[in-house]
C-alpha cells in the first residue's frame, strides 16, 4: 500500500507540474490581451499621440467581451479611417480592458474597484466606458469620477446613476449613459409594447380572456424600480383589463426545482403572460423548465442572456417562443444598424450583444466629441456630448443617442432610446416582431423582420 | 391554492431526495473519519461540467459518459484523501483549511474553462417529459430522481449494515483506534468512505442537473450549505438523521419560497437559519449521539 501510495503521489505530481505548466503557458500567452491594443491603426504611429479607451466589464464573460469588442471594433473602424485630428495632429485609438467579475453571482464589489484603479493609475487611459451590474458599478464609478475622467455606461440600467448626474453635477458629470435606456424606460417600453399585445392577443382569442400578467424577476438593484412602474402602470394603460399577479422576486443563485416551482406557481395562480426580467444565470433555468412543462402562459419581457446567439444551442433549443427586449438585431433600426450587424459578425464570428453595441456606439461618440472639442480636456468634450438633445442627437448604430436635460441619461423613444422586441422562433432563428413602440415602417425602412408567432400549446389551450 | 399544495409536495420532495444523497456521502466521512469535507459540493458541481465537457471527447453516448464521470469523480475523491486529506487528518483545522482550497481551486478551474455562463446538460435526461394532471405537471426525470434516491439510499442503507466494509466503516466510525487494534486497515476504509462520498455526490448530480442547468462554477457551495444544515439538523455522522434531515430542509425550504412573502429570497436563508438554531440548541442535531468535535 505505501509502495502504490507513492506511486499515486508521484503520478499526481507529474500531473499537477504538467497543470501548473499549462496554466503558466496560459496566462502568458493570455497576458497581452490584457495589453493596450491599436486596432487598425497604420504601422510606425506616433504612441505619443493616442486615446486610449479603456474597458471596465467581466472579461471572460458574454458582458465583459461583448463590452471590449465593441470597443475594439469602434477603435478598428476610426483608425482605419485615419484617427482623429486633434490640432493639426493625428490621434489613433487604443484600446485595454481590465477585469471587474460584475457578472459572477457571487458578487465581490471591490473587484471592480481594482480594476477601474488599474485602467486609471497603471495604464492611464483616457476615457473608460463599461459596467454591467449596477452593485458593481455603484462601487467602482466612484473611481472613474475621482479621476475626473470621462466613462460611459454600456451596460447597467439602473436610474441612479444619472439621477447621481443630475442631483450632484459637480461630482458626477463626468458619467454619461449610452446603453441601455434607464430601468424606468426601459419598464414604460415594456408597458407600452405589452398593453398594445395584451388588446391584441385578446381579439385573436375570443374564447380566452389574456388578462392575468406575471413577473418573475431578479431580486437585484436594478429591477426594483422596473417592477414597480409595470405593476402600477400596466393595469392602467389597458384600461383596467390586465390584473397584476403578485410579482416573484427570486434569489439569482436558485435552483432549477426553485425555478420549476416558481413557474407552476404562475400557472397556479392563472397567469397568461409572465414579464421575465432577467439579466443573469436565470433566463436558462426559465426556458428549460417552460419549455418541459409546455406552461400554459407567454413568456413577454427581458432576459439578456437570450439576446445571444448561441443561446439556442446553450438551451438545447428551449428557448423556442421566448419574445424579449433585444437592443439590436438585422434590421433597420438606423441608418448605420445593418452594416454594423455583418461587419460585427465578419470580425467576430458572433452577434454583438447590446453591451457591444453600447461599446461601439460610446467610443464612436467619444471620437467625435474629442473632434469637435478638439481637445482631450474633459471640461471641454462633456459640453459638447451635453449638446446632443433630440434636435441634435448623435446617430448611432444601435439609435440615436441624445440627453435629458442636466442628467446624462438617453432620451427613450422612438427614434431615440428603444428597444426591439424579438422571438426566437422553431428552427432556432430569430425574429424582430411587431410592437407599437417602433413603426413597422420607419424612417430606415422596415425594422420588423417577421410575426410573433404564439406557442403551440398556449394556441390549443386559447383557443 | 391545491396547485400550490401540490407544487410545494413536490418540490420539496424533489429537493429532499437531492439533499439525501449529498448529504449522506458528507455525513459519512465526518461520521468515519471526523473530516469536514468542504470540497463535497464541489464534487457535485465537477459531476455536472464533466458532462458537459466530455460530449466532446467521446462518443455521444449518455450513459457511458455518465458512467464515466461518476467513476472520475469517485476517483478524484479517493485521490483527494491520499494527497491532501491523509496527510492532514489528524487536525480538524488543517482539513477544513485544505479541502477548503480543493473546493476553490476545483471552482477556479471550471471557472477558467467555461466561465460562469449557464448550460444545458439536458441529453444527458434518463427520462424525458413531463407527466401533467389538471392543476400541475410533474416532471418525469424529478419522479425518477425522487424513486432513485429512495433507492440509492436504501441499498446504502444495507451495504453499511451488511457488507464486510460495511462493517468496517461502522467499526471506525465507532472507535478508529479499536478497529485498527482488531486489524482493520483504517486508512484504506477512510479511502474507501471519501470515494464513496463522492460517488453519492456525483450520482446525485447525474440524477438532478439534466433537469437542471449548470448554474455557474460556484453553484455547489449552495448545495454544501444544505448539506451542512441536514447533517446539522440530523445530526453529524448520522446516517437516518441526514435522511430525515434532508426532508425537513426540502419541505421548508419550498414552503418558504411557496408560502412566505418574498420566499424565493428568503428560501436560501433558511439552511443558514437551521444551522444557526440547532448549533445553539441542540449541537448534536436530532439523531445525533456524538458531540461535535
Amino acid at each position: 500500500m505505501e509502495s502504490l501510495t507513492k506511486r499515486i503521489l508521484a503520478i499526481v505530481l507529474i500531473a499537477v507540474i504538467g497543470v501548473g505548466i499549462g496554466v503558466g503557458a496560459w496566462i502568458f500567452l493570455a497576458a497581452p490581451e490584457a495589453a493596450i491594443k491599436y486596432p487598425g491603426a497604420p504601422s510606425g504611429f506616433d504612441k505619443d499621440n493616442t486615446i486610449v479607451i479603456g474597458c471596465a466589464g467581466d472579461t471572460g464573460e458574454i458582458q465583459g467581451d461583448a463590452n471590449y469588442e465593441g470597443a475594439y471594433f469602434a477603435c478598428k473602424h476610426i483608425n482605419e479611417a485615419g484617427g482623429v485630428v486633434i490640432n493639426a495632429i493625428t490621434y489613433y485609438f487604443g484600446v485595454t480592458k481590465e477585469d471587474t467579475d460584475e457578472s459572477n453571482p457571487n458578487l465581490v464589489p471591490s473587484r471592480g474597484v481594482d480594476a477601474a484603479r488599474r485602467l486609471i493609475y497603471d495604464k492611464e487611459v483616457d476615457f473608460a466606458v463599461g459596467g454591467f451590474r449596477s452593485e458593481a458599478l455603484l462601487a467602482y464609478i466612484e473611481e472613474f469620477m475621482d479621476a475626473e475622467m470621462i466613462f460611459i455606461g454600456t451596460g447597467a440600467a439602473t436610474d441612479i446613476f444619472c439621477e447621481k448626474v443630475n442631483e450632484t453635477y459637480a461630482d458626477y458629470k463626468w458619467f454619461f449613459r449610452f446603453m441601455p435606456i434607464n430601468s424606468t424606460a426601459l419598464g414604460g417600453q415594456i408597458l407600452y409594447t405589452l398593453a398594445d399585445f395584451i388588446l391584441n392577443i385578446n381579439a385573436d382569442y375570443p374564447n380566452h380572456d389574456v388578462k392575468e400578467i406575471g413577473i418573475l424577476a431578479e431580486d437585484l438593484t436594478w429591477v426594483t424600480s422596473l417592477v414597480g412602474a409595470i405593476k402600477d402602470v400596466l393595469p392602467l394603460l389597458t384600461g383596467g383589463w390586465a390584473t397584476m399577479l403578485p410579482e416573484i422576486l427570486y434569489d439569482i443563485s436558485l435552483s432549477a426545482t426553485d425555478m420549476n416551482s416558481h413557474l407552476a406557481d404562475l400557472q397556479a395562480d392563472g397567469a397568461d403572460i409572465v414579464i421575465p426580467v432577467i439579466s443573469a444565470q436565470g433566463g436558462i433555468l426559465m426556458m428549460q423548465q417552460y419549455a418541459l412543462n409546455e406552461y400554459d402562459y407567454l413568456i413577454f419581457g427581458i432576459d439578456v442572456q437570450s439576446q445571444l446567439d448561441t443561446y439556442w444551442d446553450d438551451t438545447g433549443g428551449d428557448c423556442v417562443y421566448e419574445t424579449m427586449m433585444q437592443t439590436l438585431y438585422r434590421c433597420n433600426k438606423t441608418s448605420k444598424s445593418v452594416a454594423f450587424w455583418d461587419a460585427f459578425i465578419a470580425q467576430f464570428g458572433h452577434e454583438p450583444l447590446y453591451i457591444a453595441c453600447g461599446a461601439y456606439d460610446a467610443v464612436s461618440a467619444i471620437r467625435d466629441a474629442v473632434e469637435d472639442a478638439q481637445s482631450l480636456d474633459p471640461d471641454l468634450i462633456i459640453p459638447v456630448m451635453e449638446s446632443w438633445d433630440r434636435s441634435n442627437p448623435h446617430l448611432g448604430v444601435a439609435g440615436n443617442a441624445a440627453w435629458w436635460p442636466n442628467t446624462h441619461d438617453l432620451v427613450a423613444g422612438y427614434p431615440f432610446g428603444y428597444t426591439l422586441w424579438a422571438q426566437w422562433q422553431p428552427g432556432g432563428t430569430k425574429a424582430v416582431v411587431p410592437a407599437l413602440i417602433y413603426p413597422d415602417v420607419g424612417a430606415y425602412g422596415n425594422i420588423t423582420t417577421g410575426d410573433y408567432v404564439v406557442a403551440p400549446w398556449v394556441h390549443t389551450e386559447w383557443s | 391554492m391545491e396547485a400550490e399544495i401540490i407544487n410545494f409536495l413536490f418540490n420539496g420532495t424533489v429537493n429532499g431526495a437531492i439533499f439525501s444523497l449529498i448529504a449522506l456521502g458528507y455525513s459519512l466521512v465526518y461520521g468515519v473519519g471526523h473530516i469536514m469535507n468542504l470540497a463535497h459540493g464541489a464534487f457535485f458541481m465537477l459531476t455536472g461540467y464533466m458532462l458537459l465537457w466530455f460530449p466532446s471527447f467521446l462518443p455521444e453516448i449518455p450513459w457511458l459518459i455518465a458512467t464515466i464521470v461518476v467513476i472520475f469523480v469517485t476517483i478524484i475523491g479517493g485521490l483527494a484523501y491520499i494527497i491532501l486529506i491523509k496527510p492532514l487528518q489528524d487536525t480538524s483545522v488543517g482539513v477544513v483549511l485544505i479541502t477548503f482550497g480543493l473546493a476553490f481551486f476545483i471552482q477556479e478551474y471550471v471557472f477558467v474553462l467555461s466561465g460562469t455562463t449557464p448550460y444545458s446538460v439536458k441529453e444527458f435526461k434518463i427520462i424525458d417529459g413531463v407527466t401533467k394532471i389538471p392543476s400541475f405537471s410533474f416532471i418525469n426525470q424529478f419522479i425518477f430522481l425522487i424513486f432513485a434516491s429512495l433507492i440509492i439510499v436504501s441499498v446504502f442503507a444495507l451495504f453499511i449494515s451488511k457488507s464486510k466494509l460495511g462493517k468496517s466503516i461502522r467499526a471506525v466510525s465507532q472507535d478508529r483506534e479499536a478497529a485498527s487494534l482488531m486489524g482493520i486497515n483504517t486508512n484504506r476504509v477512510l479511502l474507501y468512505t471519501l470515494m464513496i462520498s463522492a460517488f453519492l455526490a456525483s450520482i446525485a448530480a447525474v440524477l438532478y442537473l439534466p433537469a437542471a442547468a449548470l448554474n455557474g462554477p460556484s453553484m455547489g457551495w449552495g448545495y454544501l450549505t444544505n448539506s451542512f444544515a441536514v447533517v446539522i439538523l440530523g445530526g453529524m455522522g448520522s446516517l437516518v438523521g441526514s435522511v430525515v434531515g434532508a426532508y425537513i430542509v426540502g419541505y421548508v425550504t419550498s414552503f418558504t419560497s411557496i408560502f412566505i412573502p418574498n420566499g424565493p429570497s428568503w428560501a436560501h436563508l433558511v439552511p443558514i437559519i437551521i444551522i444557526v438554531i440547532m448549533l445553539l440548541i441542540r449541537p448534536q442535531g436530532i439523531f445525533g449521539k456524538k458531540e461535535l468535535r
